[in-house]
């Protein structure tokens, strides 16, 4: 039986706006009642003065390799769960290449099943499109979705125009979104980093802006001429947020995603060849990343996601072009965005909610979760006035890779509750 | 004056005072050759590694007169692979190398940002030999100062650097070196090579050969890799050598009084004729003659020497 928690004194989101020093008692899962100077002797009372309360948060977007068999690759779904919930998420799209990859109705069960087991964020699939994610014949995507998969899409952009064609035709039956990586295979190819003055000046093999573009635009079209949703991942540059809201505004049934390295960083970080800063789509200057939080502000951008990708320091410790690409981001994503946009002014609380919570469970068909009386407690903790730094060794993720170690940050995450349970700091420093 | 700075990992980011100190004690370095005892004393008892990812016997063979003419020890890896290929990574190697006593660490490698990655885990100092597409400063510095040793000054002057800018790190490092020290900068060649982004104040960028070498001072041709045709950067070395390459015709039309630059090997007959190799306004052999003074210098400035103790030893 879940514990009668009240949490006092915090600042709660609600769809009218913040209520200001509230209380949330919460219990059997639910949210009994959020006011002003609620006591009650038999909860457990959690002191979140200064705090905030937010709808949980979700993830569309983390690669956790060793979901399927649980065992030996790094980040297991037990340990990737774990850094979700600490990270603040409730609930987190886990994609499909991992080893072997989500091809089949009985691993996604697994997946859900496996996950109510894990003290960690609610797993969610999105299951491969094609068989081993060859990009060759396409998965049973009407058992996948049967399964609870919430979308299909291959990790490497499906070279097979016609191919992608058909997949949107058939997934609309569905009704399930196609997560797709546009980017054009050939013109990428070799690329490193993003091909500028830095690609230049570094000697290292660029990705033309253009890839992106082309890759988009063809999928845009397909998506168009079908009627299939298209989620668009790894948005990465000003002309992309452009096209899509081109797209959207025809009608097109798309929705886009960026990262949050995308938002905070340039390739200036890859100065020093660093390979934790070797991204896929890669980083693009300052001009791309202002035209992202533009558009996460307006909404062209749906979400904003990890694109958790572990990768092990011995992989990442080698030459520069030899490194995978990938960082690691579900703990450092909620204070490196509130550091760096809520706080400089550039989105404000209600993007981030947008961008985090609301949209995102609209791509996936997940009820609205805001928090309030009589409703099931899904929330993000959040105490934003904490003094932190980015410290992977004291992560939840087996993963350590990111390229914002031993920044400063201002806010921690607290905690979530999701599922009757309560994860994360304040849990864990109750039972200590 | 002595060495400040712990490597030397590029030119970009030298100011030009250190680029002068390295060509200012090249000068004393440069009379060994006209020795019969090629040999300084000072590097004695310091152990120069050549640790060379990538086949080379020019810039090895350079590093290693220079260390030996100054009587460091020097020995010579040839590590064949990448860390990728043979599992160890490079920052394990450069701790090996460092706990057998190297003090200076001089590196070839065909990844770009492999000495940097060197430098970051071991005391030992590092000097760049060439990184992939990224830089090879010593060349840079031996170019400079063959170009100071015939014009006298590097301010002010010329330079045309022909062909495949985008993959050559000999390219680079002589960028950034003549912008430092004053120099225009031309760099021409096939449009799918020379980066627009490169152009700026007192760099031109050219893909007419002969426009470019109009009125310059110095002409400094690079090697063109064979297998860039084969990735359809450019449509044929015929071609390549129809529009880039220099010869005696075009050579005609340059300045009286130019120089003829080219780091080694030439493709001879490819981007450069026998003949202009052989003509008297070629510097190719000085400019081999010069990188054994100038990587002299740098071991002998990165071994903690000082530019003016060394002047008295002549």
């Amino acid at each position: 039986m879940s514990l009668r928690r009240l949490i006092k004194g915090a600042a709660v989101w609600t769809e009218a706006g913040w209520l200001p020093d509230h209380d949330v008692l919460i219990d059997e899962g639910r949210i009994v009642r959020i006011n002003q100077g609620i006591s009650d002797p038999k909860a457990r009372l959690i002191d979140a003065r200064g705090w905030l309360v937010l709808p949980g948060l979700v993830d569309l977007h983390a690669h956790f390799p060793g979901a399927d068999e649980d065992e030996d690759d790094l980040e297991t779904l037990s340990s990737g769960l774990m850094a979700a919930a600490w990270g603040g998420f409730t609930r987190v799209v886990v994609m499909p290449d991992t080893r072997p990859s989500l091809d089949r109705n009985a691993q996604v069960r697994h997946i859900h099943y496996r996950s109510e087991e894990i003290a960690g964020a609610r797993a969610h699939v999105c299951a491969a499109l094609t068989k081993e994610q060859a990009g060759e014949a396409l998965t049973e995507l009407a058992a996948l979705r049967a399964a609870g998969a919430v979308a299909a899409g291959d990790t490497e952009p499906l070279d097979d125009a016609r191919l992608l064609r058909n997949a949107l035709e058939y997934a609309r039956m569905l009704d399930m979104p196609l997560f797709c990586q546009a980017r054009d295979v050939r013109l990428s190819q070799g690329g490193v980093t993003h091909e500028g003055e830095v690609s230049v000046h570094l000697g290292l093999a660029g990705i033309p802006r253009a890839a992106e573009w082309i890759g988009l635009a063809r999928d845009l079209f397909l998506a168009e001429t079908t009627g299939g949703r298209l989620h668009v991942q790894g948005v990465s540059t000003a002309r992309s947020v452009e096209l899509i809201r081109q797209a959207k505004d025809r009608g097109v049934r798309v929705s886009a995603e960026c990262s949050l390295h995308h938002l905070i960083l340039t390739d200036e970080a890859l100065r020093s060849y660093d390979t934790n800063a070797k991204l896929l789509p890669p980083l693009r200057p300052s001009e791309d990343v202002e035209a992202l939080i533009e558009g996460v502000r307006t909404g062209v951008i749906d979400a904003v996601v990890s694109d958790h990708t572990p990768v092990t320091a011995e992989e990442k410790d080698v030459e520069f072009a030899y490194a995978p690409f990938g960082a690691a981001g579900l703990e450092a994503l909620l204070p490196a965005i509130h550091t760096h946009l809520v706080l400089e002014g550039k989105i404000t609380w209600n993007d981030v909610v947008q961008a985090l919570c609301h949209r995102p469970r609209q791509i996936l068909g997940l009820d609205h979760v805001d928090p309030m009386e009589g409703a099931l407690c899904e929330i993000t903790l959040f105490n934003p006035n904490a003094d932190d730094v980015i410290d992977p060794s004291t992560w939840r993720s087996a993963a350590k890779n990111t390229p914002l170690a031993g920044q400063p940050v201002k806010g921690r995450v607290e905690g979530v509750y999701v599922a009757g349970r309560a994860l994360g700091r304040w849990a864990e420093e109750e039972t200590a | 004056m002595r060495w400040r700075r712990k490597d030397l990992l590029g030119l970009a980011e030298l100011e030009s005072s250190e680029i002068e100190l390295v060509l200012e004690t090249a000068e004393p370095c440069k009379q060994i050759f006209e020795r019969s005892i090629k040999k300084f004393p000072t590097l004695r008892g310091k152990v120069v590694v050549n640790l060379f990812y990538e086949a080379s016997t020019r810039t090895r063979t350079s590093f290693e007169l220079a260390g030996k003419w100054m009587s460091a020890d020097v020995v010579n890896i040839a590590a064949s692979s990448s860390s990728v290929v043979k599992g160890e990574s490079l920052t394990d190697t450069a701790k090996t190398l460092e706990a057998l006593g190297a003090d200076i660490v001089v590196i070839r490698h065909s990844a770009a940002g492999a000495p940097h990655a060197l430098a970051k885990a071991i005391g030992a100092r590092v000097i760049n030999a060439g990184d992939g597409s990224h830089e090879h400063p010593t060349q840079g510095l031996l170019d400079l100062y063959t170009i100071k040793e015939h014009k006298g000054k590097i301010e002010g002057l010329t330079v045309t650097i022909v062909g495949d800018i985008l993959h050559s790190r000999v390219a680079r490092s002589n960028l950034w070196g003549l912008r430092k020290m004053g120099a225009c900068v031309r760099l021409v060649g096939p449009p799918t090579l020379v980066p627009r982004t490169l152009a700026g104040p007192g760099v031109e960028v050219f893909t007419n050969l002969d426009e470019a070498i109009d009125g310059a001072d110095v002409i400094n041709v690079l090697r063109i890799q064979r297998e860039r045709q084969a990735t359809g950067l450019f449509p044929s070395l015929r071609e390549y050598s129809r529009l880039w390459g220099l010869n005696a015709q075009r050579l005609r039309r340059a300045k009286e009084d130019v120089i003829v630059m080219h780091p080694g090997p030439a493709n001879l007959g490819v981007e450069i004729t026998q003949e202009v190799v052989d003509d008297p306004r070629s510097v190719v052999r000085t400019q081999v003659r010069n990188g054994v003074a100038v990587r002299m210098a740098l071991l002998y400035l990165m071994a903690g020497g000082d530019r003016d103790e060394l002047a008295s030893l002549n």
